[in-house]
């Protein structure tokens, strides 16, 4: 039974053994070198107080000695209701109370059908696969921010900005709704989806685990990575190639900064449509092109690009980035060319 | 496909309202990405 409080592991054994035969069992393993273990009776057990279980939780080996189910799953239940997150191992048909109650299930697949059953989690070879497990779950959570870290710049926070200017400052909606809804469901979603198959950062394993109450998929920090750096920087520049475009077609920045759709007679009306059409393709390719960098950016959560390459290097690569970008070019460019021929 | 779908259906031309563009607005992003990138690996 392996428990989380924060940063530690504690690592409580539950045995039906005496005392004596329950120590010997972890010494001869290796388990008890040299942390603070301590040896409590399932008879103990129930006399403890929810102090006293707050001092056991600060143990970094408990070693629960003749217990009986109902001990087991007042364990699962005390350790829980005490801030950790239980993952509780067994094979009988007595661990199956505690391996449904505890947070993960882990049943052994040479173990009882009823603890298979009960269990979230089943091992078929040997107990160290609970490490490649660890580890592959820690990588879908991880590549799941690095999907939100590069859908929310362009695909929320760049889209936002054309219709809060068009709203409150009467500019022309820069970027068109159609284009907005390409960047959505064909150019973003192909490279985001192959973050996917990103492979695991070097410090995956040897990070603190989680505190599921605490920590959230997005937290602050990725928010403002997000919208506050990648995303300012890709809609202002963005905003200003196409606001710049339109200045280069003939028409002043300031005929457009509050004029709500009603522009001097001066300019022709056909001019505007057609420069305001043109900064609307110039503001979604340049927010395309920088999703490929942000898609760069946004692979490693914590390594550089240089320490993690997406190509060449076996533990590292990803191949299936680049087709991504192309498609997404590809597709891109088709609604901008509809006007050539 | 696409490219058929978008640039031969007249309805869609209307509608979609989007204008083909100097080549050099690919390349100005491609600059803003790399010091995008430059800067994010040094933050």
């Amino acid at each position: 039974m392996t428990a989380a409080p924060e940063n530690v592991h504690t690592i409580a054994n539950l045995t039906r053994d005496p005392v004596a035969q329950g120590e010997k069992l972890t010494v001869e393993s290796g388990g008890s070198n040299g942390h603070s273990t301590i040896i409590i009776t399932g008879a103990e057990l129930i006399t403890l107080s929810s102090y006293q279980w707050d001092q056991l939780c600060a143990y970094e080996e408990i070693i629960f000695a003749r217990t009986s189910p109902e001990q087991k799953l007042r364990i699962v239940r005390e350790l829980q209701a005490h801030g950790n997150c239980v993952g509780m191992t067994g094979d009988g048909v007595n661990d199956a109370p505690s391996l449904k109650a505890a947070d993960i299930g882990i049943a052994m697949g040479s173990g009882s059908d009823i603890a298979i059953e009960a269990a979230d989690m089943v091992l078929l070879e040997k107990f160290s696969a609970v490490v490649v497990a660890i580890e592959y779950g820690r990588l879908v959570f991880d590549n799941l921010k690095k999907t939100v870290v590069y859908l929310l710049p362009a695909g929320s926070f760049s889209e936002l900005w054309p219709v809060l200017l068009n709203i409150f400052f009467g500019l022309p909606q820069i970027l068109s709704s159609f284009l907005m809804i390409v960047i959505c469901t064909l150019t973003d979603c192909v490279a985001a989806t192959t973050l996917v198959f990103e492979k695991p950062e070097a410090d995956l394993l040897t990070r603190p685990p989680r505190n599921p109450k605490k920590e959230r998929l997005a937290n602050t920090k990725l928010i403002f990575q997000a919208y506050g750096f990648i995303g300012m920087i890709e809609c202002t520049t963005a905003m200003a190639m196409a606001f710049w475009s339109i200045e280069r077609a003939g028409i002043p920045f300031s005929v457009l900064w509050f004029s709500f759709g009603s522009y001097p007679p001066e300019y022709d009306p056909e001019t505007i449509n057609n420069a305001i059409n043109t900064g609307s393709s110039i503001y979604f390719v340049n927010l395309v092109i920088m999703q490929f960098f942000n898609l760069m950016c946004a692979r490693t959560r914590r390594l550089s690009i240089l320490q993690q390459p997406p190509i060449i290097r076996k533990t590292t690569r990803n191949y299936y980035l680049f087709p991504a970008m192309g498609f997404a070019l590809g597709v891109g460019k088709c609604p901008i060319d509809a006007f050539v021929c | 496909m696409e490219v058929f779908f978008f640039n031969y259906i007249p309805w869609f031309q209307q509608i979609i309202g989007t204008m083909p563009i100097p080549f050099e607005y690919f390349l100005f992003p491609i600059a803003y990405g790399l010091g995008l990138l430059l800067l994010e690996e040094l933050v």
